[in-house]
């Protein structure tokens, strides 16, 4: 998240957004804080936008992969300590794109949770759309 | 579920502050939406 907003924080006509299920939104802050983010960062508890964009729940296959497994191992070779997960770890995201309209303009939906399109990937897909 | 190119309707989403956010409000720019899996 943090790679997304660093490359559209010039850019005017662009707002990145930040949704997570937390049934908790007092921890939106702290998260906000712990990222040093600036930008909205959203609760949808009922993850109804979670629906309406189909990331859905992964399997177990899906969620515990080897890219996954190969995240974590990187996290902690950075010094990330890992907590024990207090939320759905099955809940897969997505990314998407709107547009001035309102309307959705492009979804990604990984298969897995160490896959997410790479920012470049939202840039051009971006500039695409402005012309 | 939606397709691209509809309407993204105003789901109950609630910001840092405890504050209704929707997406009706923010058609002035393009929004890059991140959905998050667990959130550690």
């Amino acid at each position: 998240m943090v790679a997304v907003r660093d490359h559209f924080e010039n850019q005017t006509d662009v707002l990145p957004v930040v949704v997570t299920f937390t049934d908790d939104p007092s921890r939106l802050t702290a998260y906000r804080d712990h990222l040093g983010l600036d930008v909205p960062v959203l609760a949808d508890t009922e993850r109804q936008l979670y629906d309406l964009l189909g990331a859905g729940r992964g399997a177990l296959r899906q969620v515990w992969s080897p890219g996954t497994m190969a995240l974590y191992a990187r996290l902690l070779l950075r010094g990330r300590r890992l907590r024990t997960p207090t939320e759905d770890t099955r809940q897969l995201g997505a990314d998407a794109i709107v547009g001035h309209d309102g309307r959705l303009r492009r979804v990604w939906l990984p298969a897995g949770p160490d896959r997410r399109p790479p920012v470049g990937e939202l840039a051009s897909t971006l500039d695409e759309l402005r012309r | 579920m939606i397709d691209e190119g509809d309407l993204v309707p105003d789901v109950t989403l609630v910001d840092h502050e405890g504050a209704a956010w929707r997406f009706s409000e923010h058609r002035d720019r393009f929004l890059v939406v991140v959905l998050h899996r667990h959130l550690a």
